[in-house]
């Protein structure tokens, strides 16, 4: 973990977080005081009841029987204390970090498509559970700790130096030491584990991606070569981790040892000034300083030990913050008319557009749909096919121009009722840990079971879902079955089949259904598509012949636009393309 | 020594929590300590680990006689007055505290030495093994699955073994060796510590009984909130699409909410730990207190005495805690070591040849390429047979095309040629011999292999190209690209053939991909070019010109398996699979004019859907 500054913004935004459990702190903090307190009491209660065990015969037992009772009821304070701050620690630090966790969803529910097509998922997902996570294990350490440790601290010194300055003295001076290591070893070992890291990620990454070819591997007997490469990053990965890995044990010995030193300073330099009688030191004074000295600098060395956590949730929480910060959609206008069962004419005017300013992509297109038409978009891979769909659904907002719908500028509409306007089936098919019914039902959630299994039975998805374990009731992802790529699509399209939206969207749709599939559920989209304005995406060009309107891209740009047949007759680039197929 | 109880604490508390959310599917095996079994695998560094251990065992020693020579120091050194032996006692003191430190240190390095010297090792066993699995296995692990093996689940037997030198020794000794001074100190009083020993083993104990299983709660809730977060991360456009995204926050809240509630359970109860443990021992203070006020009266103890037994009481529960720590370790550990342990004692099914046999070896002027013997084969034994009574010949320099709807058995069949699955029954030949004759290596450098799912690597193109041929010349890498329809484009790229290509190729398109893995296929010149639906990504002019370019390939018989017709209906012979049978075989016209099947597909893509579509509907 690399080191970052602590942004305090962040950290008074934390603060906005625990505004709401301000009661709840405030308690545990009283209990931490009273914990504190405790601790050293009962410290100063054994001190005393040593000096009560003067020798033999000379054993004050009445004085002795009282610090016991006293001892008693510290000790029992303490430990219910200790356990009170505990418990109302942990209701502050995971309540905080549930609201910080819806806080983020609803935020990332509202973020333009451009943030997720941009970021890693795994990483978004690792904030939402490793670093929130860290976070509230910092929290609790922090409110359970700091106060009493304060506390300890502030309370402890004052008994020392009432003991004795001189003894106290020597603690103090000793107890920067315990700094001093960790930031050594911290400082020495932070190289160590950089570099320990890099080259676990690219072990991992390497790992990763011949695990993931193996079957490339063994096609081109690249075995060998793997493990030799592989063997080489293992090497350099033993080495920097051993030596991460000694540097920062180090700490702890040598905390040990400076508290062994501090151990043996206060028997002997206690024991010399009780032998001259300066400073009215005592036995009792002695043992009980024992004690005091490490209870003093426990807190120093917790509150080090916690700092490493700590930096690791602030580094988290700056990444939560960075989801939250993000620029969401742009709202729906408050008068922002709900669309109604759209006749469907639709029309691109001087639309422009690019995902980057520099690279130039849709420029000035303007076309227009009629509403019923079948609209088939033809092209090759990067000519900006899906960025059209992109458009149409506001996925992206336009550079410049408008895509108006019945005559109407799309962004007058609300998104919501835009969207579910056009039912869209894409090439990457979605389906979620669920039920086969419940991920045909996402569209229409109120839909029948009859419903279901009709537009299951149109997508031809009824019969191989009747096969499954538990039919419709058979549950799909991680811990249940998968499907084939095809049957997948088969699924989506019978979603869109049960909400049967007034627009349609076909992506690629049918791209991993082998052909003879493909033309029966094509009678399924041919009814639906039926008197509704429809975009089409394909690869096949035998599923695009039949369209109204074919849209020939290349570079983002219409370069062709017309029917089959005029398109044919016009030996352009859809006859060259249409041609080839039959060679 | 008392300072260390609360670091202890949180140390554990922590641990506790990692353990859980990397112990997902942590089911103990019983009584069998498989990260025992891998130990074998330190045994490079095996002197380390037990350097290691002994050297912190002696650190242990050490401190255990601190408090006595304090006790010493102050009965016989302050009580006396004598000067002299208070400063000797802190000088035997200080001496002890050095070597001590020395001791710990040389454990720290041994062990570190030890632990990741293990895991390098394991590292590599396992790539090595998983290197001769076959396709079955890797298909039965699945490669998620194993790349977490390789390293999550061995950086976690890293630590475990880290931690166990340094504690499994110390710990045990220290609680032990705490009650032995006790009783060596006041024999009486350590009845105190045999009786607090079980109590507070039992509170320690009962408290991990109960929280275990409450924290594979909270893991299975961090899980949901996993999925619900990356189902909502690769399914935005459809959430958006069907605006539900109301529906998605509430889930996640009532998520985000039971996931909280767990939590704090969970943690309330391990937070018992240390109030109860302390409780307990503060008892053992008082009682020990007392009656050793009652024995220094009778001059039975000295002050200095008490003192030590407060002292080793507090030794006694921290090393204890230390123990509840190791079986957390050990837990914790279970889990990965039994993981791992799955790869490494797993049956490779495809042995490679015992014999020698070589290229070199078979039949001088073979005229057979390839030829399926009445083939059939199951991925599962329970399952259908996934190919069934296979049979056919391909000559020499021929093309054959495969075609048949998805699933159907084409890309299994394929698969047995390079010897990826073994056959059930029947026999696959090469080259007039049985493929399980040849060595893996030669029968394997015979074939160019394009997989289906277009797998480049990370590196430039120069290094994936060459992985059918290391030494391969710039040329050879060109001609390669211009059969497989590239060379233009690669030359125009600015650093040519040195160009980065990203994990899994993603910087370049569908069938700029399929075209560099055809390309890495035809470096090494093979003599049998198996395509594997490898020409869907590209556009039917691309598609017809690379056909063309690859009959330019003296003597090389190619296989084209596709759904596509027009990438199939010029081969010499075409192969219709259906439900895993073969359904016809012969040229296209013979297809036409006598497989039903065959025919159903070629109009399904040649005539104007509606025709056909009338037809059904009527």
């Amino acid at each position: 973990m690399k080191k970052k500054p602590i942004r305090p913004s962040d950290l008074n935004r934390l603060l906005g977080y625990m505004k709401n459990y301000k009661l709840i702190a405030i308690v545990a903090l009283i209990f931490g005081i009273v914990s504190g307190v405790g601790t050293v009491a009962s410290t100063y209660l054994i001190g005393l009841s040593i000096d009560a065990l003067v020798g033999a015969g000379q054993v004050e037992f009445k004085a002795l029987y009282s610090v016991l009772i006293w001892l008693g009821v510290a000790y029992l304070l303490t430990v219910l204390s200790q356990w009170l701050v505990r418990v109302l620690s942990n209701q502050v630090s995971f309540k905080i970090v549930r609201d910080l966790r819806v806080d983020t969803f609803f935020k990332l529910n509202q973020l333009p498509l451009s943030f997720f097509d941009r970021t890693s998922h795994g990483n978004v997902v690792s904030r939402f559970t490793n670093d929130l996570e860290s976070l509230s294990e910092a929290l609790v350490l922090i409110l359970s700790n700091l106060f009493t440790g304060v506390i300890i601290i502030i309370a402890s010194l004052g008994f020392m130096l009432y003991l004795s300055p001189i003894l106290t003295l020597v603690i103090v001076l000793i107890t920067p030491l315990f700094f001093l290591v960790g930031w050594l070893v911290a400082n020495y070992s932070q190289k160590y584990f950089t570099k320990q890291q890099n080259i676990l990620g690219n072990l991992s990454g390497y790992a990763s991606e011949m695990i993931t070819g193996q079957k490339v591997v063994k096609a081109f007997n690249y075995e060998s070569e793997m493990e030799h490469t592989f063997q080489g990053m293992n090497m350099d990965l033993y080495n920097w981790g051993q030596k991460a890995q000694f540097a920062s044990s180090v700490t702890n010995p040598a905390s040990r040892f400076i508290d062994h030193i501090s151990y043996l300073l206060i028997g002997v330099i206690g024991g010399l000034l009780v032998i001259n009688g300066t400073g009215s030191v005592t036995i009792g004074t002695i043992s009980s300083f024992v004690i005091y000295s490490s209870q003093f600098s426990k807190p120093f060395i917790e509150i080090s030990g916690i700092m490493t956590q700590v930096q690791t949730a602030v580094a988290g929480l700056s990444r939560i913050f960075n989801i939250i910060d993000t620029p969401i959609e742009k709202q729906d206008a408050p008068d922002a008319i709900v669309m109604e069962n759209p006749n469907g004419k639709v029309a691109f005017k001087n639309v422009s557009f690019s995902y980057d300013p520099k690279v130039e992509l849709i420029k000035d297109l303007t076309i227009s749909v009629e509403p019923g038409e079948t609209v088939a978009i033809v092209g090759q891979t990067g000519a900006g096919k899906s960025t059209l769909i992109n458009l149409l659904m506001r996925f992206y907002e336009l550079d410049h121009g408008t895509i108006e719908i019945d005559g109407k500028d799309s962004t007058l509409y609300t998104r919501d009722s835009l969207r579910t306007s056009f039912g869209m089936v894409l090439q990457d098919t979605w389906l979620f840990n669920g039920t086969v019914k419940e991920n045909i039902l996402y569209g229409k959630p109120d839909a029948t079971d009859e419903e279901i299994i009709e537009a299951a039975k149109s997508a031809y998805a009824h019969s191989f879902i009747e096969r499954l374990p538990k039919g419709y009731d058979t549950k799909l992802g991680n811990k249940g079955i998968s499907l084939s790529t095809g049957q997948q699509q088969l699924l989506t399209i019978a979603r869109v089949m049960l909400a049967d939206p007034p627009m349609l969207i076909l992506d690629e749709a049918t791209s991993s259904v082998d052909t003879l599939t493909e033309i029966r559920i094509q009678t399924a989209f041919l009814k639906m598509m039926d008197g509704r304005t429809s975009f089409v995406i394909a690869h096949r060009l035998s599923t695009i012949r039949e369209a109204d309107v074919i849209l020939v891209m290349d570079k983002g740009n219409v370069v062709e636009v017309g029917n089959h047949d005029k398109l044919m007759k016009e030996k352009g680039y859809y006859y060259r393309l249409h041609e080839s197929q039959f060679k | 020594m008392y300072t260390y109880k609360r670091n202890m604490y949180l140390f554990i508390y922590s641990n506790f929590y990692t353990l859980l959310r990397v112990r997902k599917n942590g089911k103990l095996k019983r009584g069998s300590f498989i990260l025992i079994r891998l130990l074998k695998y330190a045994k490079k560094n095996q002197r380390y680990a037990y350097v290691g251990a002994i050297a912190k065992l002696l650190e242990a020693v050490f401190e255990l006689f601190l408090p006595i020579l304090l006790a010493r120091l102050i009965d016989k050194g302050i009580n006396a007055g004598d000067t002299a032996y208070v400063v000797r006692m802190g000088g035997f003191m200080l001496i002890l505290s050095v070597v001590g430190f020395g001791f710990a240190m040389v454990c720290q390095y041994s062990s570190s030495v030890a632990s990741q010297g293990f895991g390098t090792e394991l590292r590599e066993v396992l790539i090595k093994k998983i290197n001769t699995f076959s396709h079955k296995e890797i298909d039965d692990f699945g490669s998620s699955t194993l790349i977490t093996r390789v390293t999550n689940d061995v950086n976690q037997l890293q630590l475990a073994l880290a931690m166990l030198i340094r504690l499994v020794i110390r710990a045990p000794f220290l609680s032990i060796g705490s009650i032995i001074m006790a009783i060596y100190i006041s024999p009486r009083l350590a009845i105190v510590f045999a009786v607090l020993l079980p109590i507070f083993a039992i509170i320690l104990g009962t408290i991990m009984w109960i929280t275990v299983p409450l924290y594979k709660k909270v893991q299975l809730k961090l899980d949901q909130m996993a999925q619900t977060v990356s189902e909502n991360m690769s399914g935005v456009r459809v959430i958006r699409s069907f605006a539900r995204r109301r529906y998605e926050a509430k889930r996640s809240t009532e998520n985000s909410e039971q996931l909280s509630r767990a939590n704090i359970i969970v943690n309330n109860l391990s937070a018992l730990m240390t109030p109860a443990t302390t409780f307990v021992m503060n008892i053992g203070i008082m009682i020990i207190l007392y009656i050793g006020a009652i024995q220094t009266n009778n001059g039975a103890l000295f002050q200095g005495e008490v003192l030590a037994l407060i002292n080793y009481m507090n030794q006694m529960l921290l090393a204890l805690i230390v123990v509840a720590n190791l079986v957390v370790i050990f837990t914790k550990s279970q889990a990965s070591a039994s993981r791992i342990n799955e790869v490494l004692e797993a049956t490779v099914t495809i042995e490679d040849a015992t014999g020698t046999y070589t290229l070199k070896d078979v039949a001088q002027k073979p005229k057979t390429a390839i030829h399926f013997d009445h083939v059939s084969f199951d991925y599962d034994a329970d399952a259908a047979n996934a190919l069934e009574d296979i049979d056919f010949s391909v000559p020499v320099g021929n093309v054959l095309g495969i075609t048949g709807a998805t699933g159907s058995g084409k890309s299994t069949l394929i698969n047995m040629i390079p010897r990826f699955y073994d056959t059930t029954k029947g026999k696959v030949s090469v080259y007039d011999e049985d493929v399980s004759n040849f060595q893996l290596k030669e029968l394997r450098q015979l074939i160019g292999f394009v997989p289906q799912r277009n797998t480049l690597f990370s590196g430039t193109i120069a290094e994936n190209l060459r992985w059918g041929k290391v030494d391969a010349t710039d040329e050879e890498l060109y001609e390669a690209l211009r059969i497989a329809q590239m060379e233009a484009f690669v030359r125009s790229m600015p650093d040519g053939l040195e160009s980065p290509v990203s994990e899994n190729g993603k910087n370049f398109s569908g069938g700029q991909q399929q075209r560099l893995t055809i390309a890495r296929a035809l470096v090494s010149k093979p003599k049998i070019v198996i395509l594997d639906d490898s020409l869907s990504a590209l556009d039917y002019e691309t598609d017809y010109k690379l056909r063309e370019s690859l009959k330019e390939i003296k003597d090389a018989t190619v296989i084209i398996v596709s759904q596509r017709i027009s990438s199939i209906q010029s081969a010499d012979q075409i192969l219709v699979m259906d439900n895993g049978k073969l359904d016809g075989k012969g040229t296209h016209e013979e297809l036409l004019a006598h497989s039903e099947t065959y025919q159903e597909i070629y109009q399904s893509q040649t005539d104007p859907a509606a025709t056909l579509l009338e037809e059904e509907t009527k």
